[in-house]
């Protein structure tokens, strides 16, 4: 009896623990790793338990896993972990579809019904998709109809919008998008969708990069035209997990993080071979150069960031983007003259000297991290 | 169910659509700003109301305007109005203060973006007169330029034949001038019946060069209206009995030049239709009637 209590009272704690599916799921990767690594060790005879330690270690590890995966379906084995990735594609294309089929379902029954049955359809079609997420939710502890479902409702809320400005002939504006950038962000939060969490933040990065161009004067559309729009709303992006905290949403941070400075280098990048793109009144060369240097010291900043707080993903876009920078300003300053072979042979180079750097700084954080 | 989290969501969808409809209603309350009654000339109606291919069932009406200057015979093409001037331009929200002698001007004029302004668009007004008889002094000019052998007589007919049509089926709507604020232009054109005011987008060029009789003109900066926002015009169900017949099942989305191909065979338009547009500029149709040369 008292046995069963603890038991059960062990599974409330853990369940608390695991507040979400991501934290159960690190959770068992842990074990794994860790499971090798004492099996490692035990090889290595450096560490030996008892038989009665080992049992009862397996056992809890055992009850933990078959727990997360009741309450949470998780992966608990590689061969789950590949699945899952598979489902997860499948997933997203099955919603592309989906998404696609109420598009041209809506233009095919168009010119067939009356306004006011065209308006329900499209106030309907959202609203049904929602509430088969809730449903699909209740059904499934992994995500991956939910998500669907979740990208299908998106649709439907964008067309929704869309057609809406069709029927009544609404001017274009881009406030739609802090709509859809909304919805998208409300379900990701909802439903803890990360594909919908990205769709959320294009939107609202159409949106904040839209008006910073209306604040210029300029129709909205054109924010394209003046890529200096989106660095502001990408260090907005960036810098939105360190003003609100996700302790119940591990992985959304990463993908803020990731998304905003991508968006910066992305910008800085065109802006550094298109000068008469920018809003500054300078001669386009010395914009370029200007644009350069900030690719260069942003890039190198980013791998900086991503090393110091352990976000490797922001090491690793620092490092393609440093790269890129390089590459193309070599491509400037002599694809034009230099032999092709010269000029790969010297990208080659470039590639071994960067290698070279890479490594010796690696070694060094090797060394402060073993002191 | 975590009702919850379903009642968030299904309200946030059930007030954006609110608010939207909110705003429809708006548009369309009280007294309208515009009411007129246009043609087929004006307002063509095609298959399609942007979406993909001949799939789509919708029809719309797509609102078409001509621009002072702007002739569709390329010699006589210029770059937009002579009333939409520098000081016009400034008006509208641009900086013009860079001299326009500067080494710099050209590179920093032709920078310049798009802007969202009123544009006020005449029917068969004066500025439609103007227009047309411009396209006949064309005609007269370039017929004195096949006399001097400068041009064939092949080009001229060509000419004369594009200007029979025109005559009879390019729209009389012209735009006469833009701003920033609608209550303003509405006071200065105040005949909702002759005068549309609906945003457009404009932009700005930077002109210097030669003419085509090889003189110099100095730089020069010169605003065009490049479209108005709301060019296509939803037709609601009740109106597709009557006007699904002069589509010819051709789409907007497929060929853009296909669907007006009734412009391009000189006939008199087939139907008028009245348009309002309300509070916030934007249009519906409130009536579609059938002329003569439908049947």
């Amino acid at each position: 009896m008292d046995e069963s209590i603890a038991q059960t009272s062990t599974k409330r704690a853990e369940s608390r623990e695991a507040r979400d599916r991501t934290v159960a799921q690190h959770r068992v990767d842990r074990i794994h790793a860790f499971q090798a690594e004492l099996a490692q060790l035990q090889g290595e005879g450096l560490l030996a338990l008892s038989v009665e330690q080992h049992q009862r270690l397996t056992d809890h590890h055992t009850q933990l896993m078959r727990t997360f995966e009741e309450q949470f379906d998780v992966d608990t084995t590689a061969g789950q972990k590949q699945l899952s990735l598979g489902l997860r594609i499948v997933s997203f294309l099955g919603a592309l579809a989906f998404a696609a089929s109420v598009l041209f379902f809506f233009y095919r029954i168009w010119g067939l019904i009356s306004t006011p049955v065209q308006l329900v359809i499209l106030i309907g079609a959202p609203l049904v998709a929602v509430v088969g997420m809730e449903w699909t939710k209740r059904q499934e502890q992994s995500p991956y109809f939910t998500s669907l479902i979740g990208l299908v409702a998106f649709a439907a809320c964008v067309i929704n919008l869309n057609l809406f400005g069709s029927i009544f002939n609404i001017t274009p504006s881009h406030n739609a998008f802090l709509v859809w950038g909304a919805f998208a962000l409300l379900l990701a939060y909802s439903y803890d969708l990360k594909l919908l969490l990205v769709a959320g933040m294009i939107c609202v990065l159409t949106y904040l990069s839209a008006t910073m161009g209306t604040w210029r004067g300029l129709y909205w559309l054109s924010f394209g035209e003046r890529p200096e729009n989106f660095i502001p709303a990408g260090f907005m992006l960036f810098f939105i997990p360190a003003v609100i905290p996700h302790q119940h949403y591990r992985d959304f941070p990463r993908y803020y993080r990731l998304f905003g400075m991508l968006t910066v280098l992305l910008a800085v990048l065109i802006l550094s071979h298109w000068g008469e793109g920018s809003y500054l009144r300078i001669a386009a060369h010395h914009i370029e150069t200007g644009y350069q240097l900030l690719g260069f010291v942003l890039a190198g900043l980013s791998m900086w960031i991503g090393i110091r707080w352990g976000w490797p993903a922001l090491t690793h876009l620092g490092s393609t983007f440093f790269v890129i920078d390089l590459y193309t300003k070599f491509y400037d300053w002599w694809w034009e003259w230099m032999p092709k072979y010269l000029f790969f042979l010297t990208l080659g180079l470039m590639a071994i000297l960067l290698m070279v750097i890479f490594k010796r700084l690696r070694a060094q954080l090797t060394k402060d991290a073993l002191a | 169910m975590n009702w919850r989290r379903l009642g968030v969501s299904v309200g946030f969808l059930v007030l954006t659509n609110a608010v939207v409809l909110a705003g429809v209603a708006y548009n369309r309350s009280g007294e309208p700003d515009v009411e007129i009654t246009l043609t087929e000339r004006e307002v063509p109606v095609s298959l399609g109301t942007g979406g993909p291919n001949d799939e789509d069932t919708g029809l719309a009406l797509h609102l078409r305007w001509q621009s002072p200057n702007m002739r569709w015979h390329s010699f006589q093409h210029e770059s937009g109005p002579a009333w939409f001037d520098q000081a016009k331009l400034e008006a509208v929200g641009y900086d013009c203060s860079l001299p326009l002698s500067d080494l710099d001007a050209a590179l920093y004029y032709n920078r310049q973006l798009p802007r969202e302004v009123y544009v006020v668009l005449e029917y068969e007004g004066q500025a439609w007169a103007d227009w047309l008889k411009a396209w006949g002094e064309d005609l007269l000019s370039a017929s004195a330029k096949v006399a001097a052998g400068q041009l064939s007589q092949q080009n001229v007919d060509k000419h004369r034949e594009g200007y029979e049509r025109v005559s009879i089926t390019a729209a009389r709507l012209v735009a006469i001038d833009v701003g920033k604020d609608a209550v303003q232009l509405r006071q200065q054109y105040p005949e909702p019946h002759r005068f549309i005011i609906t945003r457009a987008q404009v932009r700005l060029a930077f002109k210097e060069g030669k003419t085509e009789s090889g003189e110099d003109y100095p730089p020069h900066l010169r605003g065009s209206v490049t479209h108005v926002l709301t060019e296509e015009i939803h037709v609601p169900y009740e109106w597709h009995s009557v006007l699904t017949r002069f589509t010819e099942g051709r789409s907007s989305y497929k060929n853009f030049q296909n669907s007006f191909a009734w412009q391009g065979d000189p006939k008199e338009p087939r139907y008028e239709i009245t348009l309002r547009y309300g509070k916030r500029h934007e249009p519906w149709i409130t009536a579609v009637r059938l002329l003569p040369a439908a049947s």
